[in-house]
């Protein structure tokens, strides 16, 4: 057997093993302070969509010039509903920009009013005009043309289905002088709100 | 010093000795320590129904059979939610909330959910699942033999938005007893 040939080596070796083993007898000691056991469940889960488009029919687009007192104008537009998630109501919030008389006097300036067709509106015009073949209903009574989440009524509201709307915009009888010559562009945003929250 | 030499080879065996008892306890079926007995943790149907179509409004409720298989106490049982920290699902905010409660007997179903006939108890307050911190359970009896029965509430807050739409997850919930 080879001796040792340094007297400072063995110790420093022993040492290192110590200091190891010790080590070791601490972790061993660690992993037996807590026992544990685990068990798990799972699932996935998804979230539903809303959808609310337009068209194919929309001449929201197409504005009216000329207009006096006593005037309306009619325009046609079709919401369509989609998605995995069932709609609860909807809203109309319109806006103007540029604004002028015709919308910020709400008992003079312009109105508006929406009906709903069960079939799809017939078209004549320019200046359009519509005529319902099936039955009406109204979706939203006369009020001043610019307001914020204006409830609406008689809406279908059902995934897949289609709302066929016509839009009557109103220059009250009313309406003075101070409003000639004015114009505003206005901004119809309809708004679709899911059902009431359920229990799965 | 044949001495000194002898004390050192004695220690080395030492050493190497008492390494080698740590690695065989590691190897070993059986603890270094005295037995203590704890029960191991089981969920008896752990494929949850999935949930589908949620909407901010909307709970869906799971129910979860804990069983103690052993003999023994836990003293702690954590959950920990897996999957939803880093998804929109998870937000802090906006994203999904879970809250479990424990019924002395089993869950039985209506129309309107689930309801207790026996000893109700809140294991856990409403929480948002997206935490990566563990959620300790409450009112668990964590006992061999025994079974807790836990209702799981998953609901989405009113006030999530539209960037949820759409949106799937897989939340697995890991139930640890200590």
């Amino acid at each position: 057997m080879r001796p040792f040939t340094s007297g400072s080596t063995l110790p420093k070796l022993i040492a290192s093993l110590a200091v190891l083993g010790a080590a070791a007898a601490i972790a061993g000691l660690g992993t037996y302070a807590t026992f544990t056991s685990s068990t798990s469940a799972s699932h996935t889960i998804a979230t539903g969509t809303l959808s609310l488009t337009s068209g194919p029919t929309n001449r929201l687009g197409t504005g009216a010039t000329l207009v006096a007192a006593g005037d309306s104008l009619q325009r046609a537009i079709d919401l369509n509903y989609a998605g995995s998630i069932s709609f609860g109501s909807a809203t109309l919030t319109t806006s103007a920009s540029p604004s002028s008389g015709l919308d910020t006097d709400a008992t003079d300036g312009l109105h508006v009013a929406i009906d709903k067709c069960s079939i799809a509106w017939t078209e004549s015009g320019p200046p359009y005009t519509y005529t319902c073949g099936g039955s009406t209903s109204t979706v939203l009574a006369s009020s001043p043309v610019v307001g914020s989440n204006v409830a609406l009524s008689n809406l279908t509201l059902t995934a897949g289905s289609t709302d066929h709307l016509r839009v009557t915009v109103t220059l009250p009888g009313t309406a003075g002088n101070s409003l000639q010559n004015l114009s505003s562009t206005i901004t119809y945003t309809f708004t679709g709100v899911q059902r009431a929250g359920t229990s799965q | 010093m044949p001495l000194l030499r002898r004390l050192l080879t004695s220690a080395l065996v030492m050493v190497v000795a008492s390494a080698l008892c740590v690695c065989a306890a590691f190897a070993s079926a059986r603890p270094l320590v005295a037995q203590r007995y704890h029960p191991r943790l089981a969920i008896v149907h752990p494929a949850l129904a999935p949930v589908t179509r949620l909407a901010p409004g909307d709970r869906a409720q799971r129910t979860v059979d804990l069983r103690y298989i052993g003999k023994g106490q836990l003293s702690l049982v954590v959950l920990r939610v897996r999957g939803l920290s880093r998804v929109a699902l998870g937000a802090a905010s906006e994203g999904l909330r879970l809250k479990i409660e424990r019924c002395s007997a089993r869950w039985t179903k209506s129309r309107r959910g689930y309801a207790c006939r026996g000893a109700h108890s809140v294991v856990l307050g409403t929480v948002a699942v997206g935490s990566k911190q563990p959620f300790r359970l409450d009112h668990l009896t964590a006992r061999g033999g025994r079974t807790d029965r836990l209702l799981l509430t998953l609901s989405l807050p009113l006030q999530a938005g539209n960037s949820l739409q759409g949106l799937h997850a897989k939340a697995v919930y890991a139930f640890t007893g200590a």
